[in-house]
């Protein structure tokens, strides 16, 4: 039934979109920017003072498709804009209190013709953004809203660029403060791997099942993932500082010059490669591999562990 | 004739002979030389004593430049474990996985404060790996149990839960329960939990 609803959902929310493809800049040159969303990124760094977004998807129409998957009564459900109907999909079963709901709202868009929708957050909503974004403290902050409830985003897609001198701190998870978040176990994620690539700052990324690219960051890197893949690729430049990637169950695929100043401590079910490092220590147990590689002095440390899943050393 | 009495015959001549003055120059160069000795032997001793010094010197030096850079590494340390930037807080807890083999109370100290309060996994993963070295520390083993019952980070809680199997750790059982029993548990952290619950019961 879960499933039913879920393909129910991404359905109606992949067909209500409409073209749009604005920009919205903003001025942040120092700091960190920190993105709190599961939705599909391609962020890019350049020798800016903005953060310009961009939208690649379709702007959505009037239908709004709004699930509440927490328990109890339907009280902290909250429907926003002007809902001219509003259906619940699946009635609620009589002593169950721990089921998805949904609700399908639609608004009249013919009486608002000439009109204008007010607000600050409208401003986003017309160029296709749909994420809050904040600025306090230093940080520059884009968050799903997903208090209580969440609307399915799927499709969405967003091109960012980001000036090389602020420092990315991407959570895919929402940035949950978890002891004081319901639902922690449930983790969204975009099939499509979401990028970054030619940046120059200090790059934090916390995942649970999103794939992920990078390309030709400096460093410093840190990412973890429960499930997802990390590939990374050093095309025009090579690893400066640290990067340290720990993965459950999904692999490390990096491609790297082989003239890299690397000491890699690499760890997972097993290690494939065809660079010639200088193997300074190996062991090797039933889907357990672990070993320190070194070329030219080592002077930049290379710290993965992909637990259950294999590391893939290519030469570029 | 013999010597003797050769000797007894020719006595007074014998005795009417004076000593030469060569002779006097040649007893005062002896006497000189035989005074001297002492002498040159207390510049010897002082000389190896010198050295004896240097060396000491030379040698505290070198247990004083050992140590003055030691503390100098550990400040250091100290001082990238608690840097604002996530990747310098990882330099520090590698370098420390890397380069130390010591247990020092301040370095230990400043780990567990890591694990319990820092906000990135990765340097949380880092730290729990380089507190494994000390298997024994009593301090350790106890933050490591308190860290898995308040941990919220999957892939945090995980390696908390990894560690404390491989310690042996049976006070992480009720922990381990809780995390079981949690609703709110990622379903691969109760799978690890289970695990580790039915090892630690063996």
């Amino acid at each position: 039934m879960k499933k039913i609803q879920l393909i129910i959902v991404i359905v109606l929310a992949s067909l209500q979109f409409g073209a749009n493809a604005q920009e919205k800049k903003i001025k942040f040159s120092s700091g960190t920017l920190k993105i709190c969303s599961s939705k599909n990124f391609k962020i890019k760094g350049y020798d800016g003072t903005e953060v310009i977004i961009k939208s690649l998807h379709e702007k959505r129409n009037s239908y709004r498709v709004i699930s509440n998957f927490t328990q109890g009564t339907s009280n902290n459900l909250r429907l926003k804009g002007t809902v001219r109907s509003t259906k619940r999909a699946f009635p609620k079963r009589k002593g169950d209190t721990s089921y998805p709901r949904l609700l399908f709202t639609y608004s009249d868009t013919k009486r608002r013709v000439g009109l204008k929708r007010l607000g600050k957050k409208q401003e986003n909503v017309d160029l296709g953004i749909y994420f809050t974004i904040e600025q306090k403290n230093g940080e520059l902050i884009f968050k799903d809203e997903t208090t209580g409830q969440f609307v399915m985003y799927n499709g969405e897609s967003y091109e960012i660029m980001i000036p090389n001198t602020i420092k990315l701190n991407w959570d895919t998870n929402g940035c949950r403060e978890s002891s004081s978040q319901k639902n922690s176990s449930r983790f969204f994620y975009s099939s499509n791997a979401s990028s970054l690539s030619d940046f120059k700052g200090e790059v934090e990324i916390s995942t649970s099942l999103n794939n992920m690219k990078l390309k030709d960051l400096t460093g410093p890197v840190s990412i973890n993932s429960i499930g997802g893949n990390v590939t990374i690729e050093f095309d025009k430049k090579k690893p400066m500082k640290l990067y340290s990637i720990y993965s459950n169950n999904g692999f490390i695929d990096i491609t790297l010059p082989s003239d890299s100043d690397l000491l890699v401590d690499a760890q997972g079910a097993a290690i494939y490669s065809d660079i010639n490092f200088n193997v300074l220590s190996e062991n090797q147990e039933v889907n357990k591999q672990k070993m320190r590689l070194k070329l030219k002095n080592g002077r930049t440390k290379m710290k993965l562990d992909a637990g259950l899943g294999n590391i893939y050393l290519r030469k570029k | 004739m013999n010597l003797k009495e050769y000797f007894q015959h020719h006595k007074e001549a014998f005795d009417d002979e004076k000593m030469s003055a060569k002779a006097d120059v040649l007893f005062e160069s002896k006497l000189k030389e035989a005074l001297h000795q002492p002498k040159k032997s207390k510049v010897i001793y002082l000389r190896y004593l010198s050295v004896a010094a240097s060396i000491a010197l030379l040698i505290s030096l070198g247990f004083w430049w050992q140590y003055e850079t030691h503390e100098n590494d550990k400040n250091e340390l100290l001082a990238s474990l608690e840097n604002n930037s996530a990747g310098e807080r990882l330099e520090g807890v590698y370098r420390f996985n890397d380069e130390f083999s010591k247990e020092d109370d301040k370095i230990i100290n400043a780990l567990i404060k890591i694990l319990h309060d820092d906000t990135n996994a990765n340097v949380k993963i880092a730290t729990i790996e380089a507190l494994l070295k000390f298997p024994s520390n009593e301090k350790i083993r106890k933050s490591l149990i308190v860290a898995v019952e308040k941990e919220k980070i999957p892939l945090v809680q995980i390696k908390l839960i990894k560690s404390l199997t491989y310690l042996r750790e049976h006070r992480a059982q009720k922990p381990l329960e809780n995390i079981i029993n949690d609703e709110e548990t990622f379903p691969i952290v109760k799978s690890n939990a289970a695990l580790a619950m039915a090892t630690l019961k063996q």
